[in-house]
């Protein structure tokens, strides 16, 4: 039986792992002075944490101010960064944080509006709707989105903790410790709240998706 | 059993079970068929999750973060290459710069709030905070710096722009009240060895708008035929330059501030050109050639009002009255509405300034009409525009009551051919002097150089001229005191505080950084200033031409 799951995880967390030694690197340099090191991390960076902070706050503006803030507090504290952690780690730790204090500030409304299904096609990568992807799974494909959109509805109702371990851990493919290491709890911890919000998903979905 | 099941379905889900695990798994499926049920929902559900698809960032947001980056460093100031600690604090926040306005909003209504609240302890009781107020001003206050500053760049020099746009050459005319000089030896002998010792507080320079229209130096008005030149007995060498005012025409409702004038060629348009619109009579601080006759007629008679109300009120509160002197009347009104909703700015829309307009008697000449046929030297213009309204406070009478006081004839006390009986006061307004507008007022040194400092290039032009005029007002006059037929000229020096400073005007000449001071220390005992707005009319040309 193919793990198609487990070699995307695996994968992922070796990426991760694989730019550890570039990063330090550009970060050295960066600390010499040199700015394009740290246009290069940008670059390196800029998906990754930019797709977190959106799926956590699934607002297109200010998941940008957000995700520019992160990199600019990055540039700023540079020098803090020990590298006893991956660069990718701090940054994501970086991220999160600015998400948890942007939600401190709205956390007397609900965090981020409804997104519509059209609002979340035009937000996601298009590649998902590109007619060259029409074969035999197409139309399986475009019923995943649907589902993505619903799924991605009831993942914004989370508890911040669970949304935190679900991003972290579903859509960037991180590891258990990495995500021990960015939210500074317990591997367990992170472990009993991942499932906990799948858990959670999986009851709110049941009869409409699952 | 169920615990069992979820950790092995999560295992599968994080692509981390054993075989074993797997194994354990399908027989707990197959043994119940609700698990199995669940084990299908969380398969869905892992389906489903790794179906969202991944978010990009926007294109260009790598350019937009170095920017940002590039933008901190600037405003960080100096910082060097390679030193991200001092960077620490130096990235900007964007939606902090959103709120920036709110919270600009929000500081000024607090130190709105603060002013109206607070007592004004700073500006009261003489005798016991004026020592205190000295010292402050000692180790330079850094709130009255604040205050000041705001002052300037808020209220005042929006009312001074005013003035200067409306091609009115202005001139204050800043003079401590009679208790200023009569006053006894009670706060002086308290405050002048500390004034002496400490520094008078000085007055950044003050930051003046751009003029709207820019007038170049070529296009500056000439050097005053009249206002300067030495009476024709007078030995003085000629005026430079010398321009004969053309004749002007009575001023309409329509232009009321602008008289038109004809100009040479290669200067300014009338109308509203400091160049153009005025005759030219450079009014810089300290110069005598602008203490016309008149002028100091109006701040004789205002100084004898000053006395009487002094006599029951000032006593407690010394009143410092602060001239501005103006030619045109529509700028000094300009200027008066200005300084009020400056001080309403201060105020945030709280009315704090008594304001006494003086209107035109019916019967007396018009004062826009400086036309030299019509200016009657013996027309009672001043005294029936003051219809001896209650002052501000509402206590003596105004300022322009000493009409009965027969007016000098100017054109034989200088020889400068003014009209002396069109001079007048045009608003009194008393204003709390802790409103920063006032305190810009009381407190920017009014010499020469601070002017230079903070007026547009033509005014500079014109308080450089006025200085090299000053000098050789002053050296006349010096010839003249020596003359034993000016008998009287002795008495007026001394009531005026003399030509080069001193005394009572402060802002003139050497005299102003102490004149300066001791205003700063004025206002630091008062509660109110009072504001008189003066116009006097330019100069006219005399029958003979000086030089000539």
């Amino acid at each position: 039986m193919p793990e198609p799951v487990a070699t995307a995880r695996i994968q992922g967390s070796s990426k991760l792992e694989s730019s550890r030694h570039a990063d330090l690197e550009a970060v050295q340099r960066c600390l010499a002075g040199d700015r394009e090191a740290f246009a290069g991390l940008v670059e390196r960076w800029q998906d990754r944490i930019y797709g977190a902070i959106f799926r956590m706050v699934r607002d297109p503006e200010l998941t940008r101010d957000l995700a520019q803030e992160t990199f600019l507090k990055a540039w700023s504290k540079l020098a803090s960064f020990q590298g006893g952690a991956a660069f990718g780690t701090w940054l994501y730790s970086i991220a999160v944080n600015q998400v948890r204090s942007e939600m401190r500030k709205r956390s007397a409304k609900k965090y981020g509006a409804p997104v519509s299904l059209e609002a979340l096609r035009g937000a996601d990568d298009e590649r998902a709707f590109d007619p060259a992807d029409a074969g035999p799974g197409a139309v399986e494909k475009v019923a995943t989105q649907e589902d993505c959109a619903l799924l991605l509805a009831e993942v914004e109702t989370l508890d911040p903790d669970h949304k935190e371990v679900i991003v972290l851990r579903e859509f960037q493919d991180l590891s258990y410790e990495e995500i021990s290491a960015i939210l500074e709890v317990p591997v367990g911890t992170v472990r009993s709240r991942l499932h906990r919000a799948r858990g959670e998903l999986r009851e709110r979905l049941s009869g409409r998706v699952l | 059993m169920t615990d069992e099941f979820e950790r092995l379905i999560h295992a599968e889900l994080d692509g981390e079970i054993t075989p074993d695990e797997r194994a354990r798994l399908a027989s707990l499926i197959d043994a119940d068929p609700g698990l199995a049920e669940e084990a299908r929902a969380y398969r869905q559900l892992g389906t489903i999750l790794r179906a969202v698809p991944p978010v990009a960032a926007p294109a260009g947001f790598a350019d937009s973060v170095m920017g940002a980056a590039v933008m901190a460093d600037s405003a960080d100031g100096g910082v060097a290459e390679g030193d991200v600690a001092g960077r620490s604090n130096a990235a900007p926040r964007f939606r902090l710069v959103r709120a920036a306005p709110w919270m600009a909003l929000a500081a000024g209504l607090l130190i709105a709030v603060a002013f109206a609240t607070r007592p004004d302890e700073r500006f009261q009781s003489p005798g016991t905070t004026e020592t205190a107020a000295v010292d402050r001003s000692a180790r330079g206050d850094s709130a009255d710096v604040k205050d000041r500053a705001k002052a300037v760049d808020a209220g005042l020099a929006d009312a001074l722009e005013e003035g200067f746009e409306a091609g009115s050459e202005l001139r204050f005319r800043r003079r401590v009240a009679e208790q200023d000089k009569e006053r006894p030896s009670e706060a002086t002998a308290d405050a002048a060895p500390q004034r002496a010792a400490t520094p008078a507080p000085r007055m950044p320079a003050p930051r003046m708008p751009a003029p709207r229209k820019k007038v170049g130096a070529k296009d500056a008005p000439a050097p005053p035929a009249t206002a300067a030149a030495p009476p024709e007995s007078n030995s003085a060498p000629p005026r430079p330059t010398p321009r004969p005012t053309p004749a002007r025409k009575p001023v309409t409702a329509k232009s009321p501030g602008a008289p038109e004038r004809t100009s040479p060629p290669g200067t300014a348009p009338a109308d509203t050109s400091p160049a153009a619109g005025e005759p030219s009579t450079p009014l810089a601080e300290g110069d005598d050639t602008a203490s016309t006759p008149d002028f100091e007629k109006v701040l004789d008679d205002d100084r004898d009002a000053t006395r009487k109300r002094g006599a029951s009120r000032d006593a407690k509160r010394r009143m410092p009255i602060r001239y501005v002197v103006f030619h045109d009347v529509a700028a000094a009104e300009r200027f008066a509405a200005s300084l009020s909703a400056a001080v309403a700015r201060d105020a945030k829309g709280k009315s704090e300034v008594t304001a006494e307009r003086r209107k035109p008697d019916p019967g007396g000449p018009d004062l826009d009409d400086t036309d030299p046929d019509d200016t009657d030297p013996d027309s009672p213009d001043r005294g029936s525009a003051d219809p001896g309204g209650a002052g501000p406070g509402g206590a003596g009478p105004a300022t322009g009551g000493g009409s009965e006081r027969p007016a000098a004839d100017p054109a034989a006390s200088s020889g400068r051919g003014l009209a002396a009986s069109s001079a007048r006061i045009v608003a009194r307004l008393t204003i709390p002097s802790a409103r920063p507008s006032v305190r810009a007022l009381l407190d920017v040194p009014l010499s020469d150089g601070q002017w230079a400092a903070a007026a547009p290039p033509e005014v500079r032009e014109l308080l450089a001229r006025a200085a090299e005029e000053r000098k050789d007002v002053e050296d006349r006059r010096r010839r003249e005191t020596a003359d034993a037929d000016t008998a009287d000229e002795p008495e007026v020096e001394s009531e005026r505080g003399g030509v080069g400073g001193g005394g009572g005007v402060v802002g003139v000449g050497a005299g102003a950084a102490a004149g300066a001071g001791s205003l700063s220390s004025a206002a630091a005992r008062v509660t109110t200033v009072e504001i008189v707005i003066v116009v006097v009319p330019p100069p006219k040309p005399t029958g003979s031409k000086p030089g000539r």
